[in-house]
């Protein structure tokens, strides 16, 4: 009796042995897809309202593993006192690198860059940390020595489409578990697109952002963006953004609305993404020879400059058509 | 020569105020076969215990051939069958039966063959190859005599061997015991089998309350001309109990 | 004297009950069942994602490696005493050190045997199920899987594993087994997750809450130094033998403490 079972357990994990050997070349057939659309209510039934916690900890999860493995947390304790800083500023770091996913390449393709470019250099900012991080490596007692010498440090992205590939399980889990997750979103079709060579797939991403997040002028954005640069599709870019100015201009309704109310703590709309939205819009129909509009626009945005040299860049340019 | 076992004024007590052994003495010379009797909760696993080194007496000692039992190479000449064990039972009696030869030093051939005479003489050969789990009280039982009798040791201490086993089993025990006899073999163990006792044993002692009450001779007339073992057992127990002044006095 | 031999006999016991036992088979088909399954989803159509295959099946085999340690080596001795099989174990010529030290070589042998099985269907797993690179075979991809950083790794691992049973061996004679099975797994996975933010979180509790965890700190066995999940998921290369050596050392100091604890408290225990 005994040795039966024994090989039948045996003969059941060499099957499932076999199983693994084929699954990679069944998983590329169109009819093994698991069916997508199910997957979210699945997921939100079985976790409930702590969905939104977990999502935040699939989407730290991606951003630990672009640091090769190294959380915040790590950091954080390397350097306690003046870490928590710099933990932030670089969080905002990456968060700005989403919000403006292509603004480094806007300014090589002489279009509107109507962003300040004076951002710090995301690399030379940890390498300074990493410095610090290297003098304070004395000191403690023998077990903190020795985890300290046993625990990877330091500051490693992922490097090239091979490794970068790697944070996408995150990004999906992360935004299949929480759909409103607009920030997983933003960073999987920013990957997608510009580090993975698949602009078609993160398209599909931000599509399904705003399926979930009708009205994110966030997606709105980086959709129209990457369809003006990757796609090379002025009209779809600039319908998007007009789409994301509606949007916008919704919300900043709201917003006075309350205000008018006494509503004090209501959060503003974020101004800076409409002066871009704007800008693009802008750039668009000066290229598509539309200067009345592309006047309006810009004079739009005028008021919601973010620093007084863009403000002149923008008044410059106003001059420029309105010279024409 | 010394004696194969020597009890010297030995006491227990259990934590918990428990009693079991009090000023208890007795020695069992060499060859014998010497049948410990006494009702249940008496101390006889109590006494047991201790001559194996399990247990540290409370006050008073124990030899075995004149040595400490709590010294593990005095335990090489001593064979013990427990009054209960569930022997590992994700094994089969022959893989037991290894595993106790090793421990008790056999050598890998000596084993071998050792395990198949004791197989034969407690009639388990054909389970060897069973497992364990799937034993019966009385199989468990012949298992038991059969790690016991493993190393051929010198002194035999049984917990009631007779439990658990069928007539068969028990004849097959009895002879076992002559056996072990004739080889000049000391064999010590409890029992309430009063008529195999009886049968098997030179002398005997009857434990009450943790004393000695009654040591002698199977056939040796009693008081009044008593010579059947189970009216002598049974006298001595229902003796009304000796009140503690007595007691002392007695000793 | 110890007499190796004896010891190995009361081993072999414990590693046959492993052989019979089906908990590590069936905790590593589970694992399988979990993997595989995963490593057909499809990421926005990109093909070749590994480090989360990786990282899956390395806390199952963590997760399991503490399960079947602690399971092993908290039924050891208890299990003697229940099953009234110690009487006659210990009426052989063996001595109580022996016994103990027997016990806790077997456990530890049966668990190191049980986390070998679960790093060879690791290695098998992930090798197969990367994407083979240019001009190397599936199988010569597999191979590659086992380098330095791989063996030093499952050293680690076990070294972990040894040191657990040996907390589980020594608390198995002072705690209930149900006691001790959830005192070890506390203590296992909460030194993991937080063992090395002990010094800080003791900085910022409050005076009894801080001494406590800066108690814990210095006394309790350290398992996250063991822990290189990081290491092999990210490639981060292989660790330093230096510190290898003092991890191994302490390891050995930390067991050999345990067990001679546990020798003097199972010299004293009542059958
Ligand atoms: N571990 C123990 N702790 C406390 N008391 C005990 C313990 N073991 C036995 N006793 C007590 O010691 C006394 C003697 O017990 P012992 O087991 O020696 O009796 P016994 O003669 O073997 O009885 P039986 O014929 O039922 O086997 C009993 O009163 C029992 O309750
Ligand atoms: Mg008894």
């Amino acid at each position: 009796m005994k040795k039966p079972s024994a090989l039948s357990i045996l003969g059941g994990l060499l099957l499932l042995l076999a199983a693994c050997a084929l699954a990679p070349r069944l998983s590329g057939h169109p009819g093994l897809r698991p069916p997508q659309a199910e997957q979210p209510e699945l997921l939100s039934v079985l976790f409930g309202e702590s969905r939104v916690a977990i999502g935040e900890r699939l989407y730290y999860l991606a951003d630990v593993y672009y640091h090769a493995g190294i959380g915040y947390a790590n950091h954080r304790n390397d350097h306690h006192h003046d870490h928590h800083d710099g933990h932030h500023h670089h969080h905002d770091d990456d968060r700005e690198a989403a919000l403006f996913p292509f603004a480094g390449e806007d300014a090589a393709e002489s279009a509107a860059p109507l962003v300040d470019h004076c951002d710090h250099d995301h690399h030379d900012g940890h390498a300074q940390h990493h410095e610090d991080s290297r003098r304070r490596e004395h000191g403690g007692d023998w077990w903190i020595r020795i985890n300290r010498r046993l625990k990877p440090r330091g500051h490693r992205h992922l490097h090239g489409r091979r490794e970068e590939r790697e944070i996408l399980p995150w990004l999906w889990a992360a935004v299949k578990v929480d759909p409103k997750h607009i920030d997983a979103y933003l960073d999987g079709a920013y990957f997608l697109a510009e580090r993975l060579g698949r602009p078609d797939e993160g398209l599909r991403m931000l599509d399904e952002g705003l399926r979930h997040n009708p009205g994110s002028v966030r997606i709105y954005f980086a959709r129209g963006t990457m369809l003006f640069h990757r796609f090379d599709d002025r009209e779809g870019a600039f319908s998007t953004f007009a789409q994301g100015r509606e949007a916008w201009l919704e919300q900043w309704e709201d917003w006075r609305q309350t205000m008018a109310c006494g509503q004090t703590e209501a959060e503003q709309p974020d101004t800076l993404i409409y002066y871009r939205l704007l800008g693009y819009m802008g750039h668009i129909a000066e290229r598509q020879e539309r200067p009345e509009q592309a006047l309006a626009l810009y004079g739009e945005a005028l008021p919601f400059s973010p620093s007084p040299r863009l403000r002149d860049q923008l008044l410059a340019r106003i001059e420029g058509l309105e010279a024409r | 020569m010394p004696e194969a076992i020597r009890i010297d004024n030995l006491g227990k007590t259990y934590r918990g105020e428990q009693e079991a052994l009090r000023n208890f003495s007795l020695t069992v010379e060499q060859g014998e076969v010497f049948g410990f009797l006494g009702p249940n909760g008496a101390g006889k696993t109590t006494t047991i215990k201790i001559l194996l080194g399990l247990l540290d007496a409370s006050y008073g000692s124990v030899e075995i051939f004149g040595q400490d039992p709590r010294q593990p190479a005095t335990r090489r000449q001593l064979g013990y069958l427990p009054e209960i064990a569930n022997y590992y039972e994700f094994m089969n009696v022959v893989e037991l039966l290894r595993f106790y030869g090793n421990l008790s030093g056999l050598t890998r051939a000596a084993l071998e063959t050792r395990i198949d005479q004791v197989l034969g003489l407690v009639g388990l050969e054909e389970f060897r190859r069973r497992s364990l789990r799937r034993f019966s009280k009385g199989m468990l039982q012949r298992t038991g005599i059969a790690q016991a009798l493993l190393h051929d040791p010198k002194l035999l201490i049984l917990d009631e061997p007779m439990t658990g086993l069928d007539p068969l089993g028990r004849r097959q025990l009895r002879e076992i015991i002559m056996d072990l006899r004739q080889q000049g073999k000391t064999v010590f163990f409890s029992s309430h089998e009063l008529s195999e006792t009886e049968v098997v044993c030179d002398r005997f002692g009857i434990l009450r309350d943790g004393e000695l009450c009654w040591c002698g001779k199977p056939g040796e007339v009693v008081g009044d001309g008593e010579v059947n073992l189970e009216r002598i057992f049974l006298r001595m127990v229902n003796q009304p109990a000796l009140a503690p002044k007595n007691r002392q006095a007695a000793v | 004297m110890l007499s190796i031999r004896k010891i190995w006999a009361v081993a072999r016991v414990s590693l046959l009950e492993l052989l019979r036992r089906r908990d590590v088979y069936v905790a590593l088909i589970l694992a399988v069942v979990l993997v595989v399954p995963l490593s057909t989803v499809n990421f926005f159509g990109v093909e070749g994602i590994v480090r989360h295959l990786r990282e899956v099946s390395l806390l199952l085999i963590w997760l399991f490696s503490v399960v079947i340690a602690i399971t092993t080596a908290a039924r050891q001795i208890p299990g003697e005493l229940q099953r009234r099989t110690i009487l006659p174990l210990l009426a052989r010529p063996i001595r109580r050190s022996e016994v103990v030290l027997g016990k806790y070589v077997g456990s530890a042998l049966a668990a190191s045997a049980a986390l070998l099985l679960f790093y060879l269907c690791y290695v098998l797993l992930t090798g197969l199920l990367s994407e083979p690179q240019a001009e190397t075979t599936r199988m010569q991809a597999t191979l590659m899987h086992m380098d330095m950083t791989m063996g030093q790794a499952i050293l680690m691992h076990l070294a972990f594993v040894w040191l657990l049973t040996a907390m589980t061996m020594a608390g198995s004679l002072i705690l209930t087994v149900s006691a001790n099975l959830t005192c070890c797994a506390l203590v296992a996975v909460g030194m993991l997750l937080f063992g090395e933010q002990l010094p800080k979180i003791a900085d910022q509790a409050v005076f009894p809450a801080s001494w406590i965890v800066r108690l814990a700190h210095y006394v309790l066995p350290h398992f996250e130094f063991y822990d290189s999940r990081v290491r092999l998921i990210h490639e981060w290369g292989a660790y330093d033998w230096g510190v290898l050596a003092i991890v191994l050392l302490y390891t050995l100091l930390y067991i050999a403490f345990l067990m001679i604890f546990s020798t003097l408290v199972f010299n004293r225990k009542r059958l």
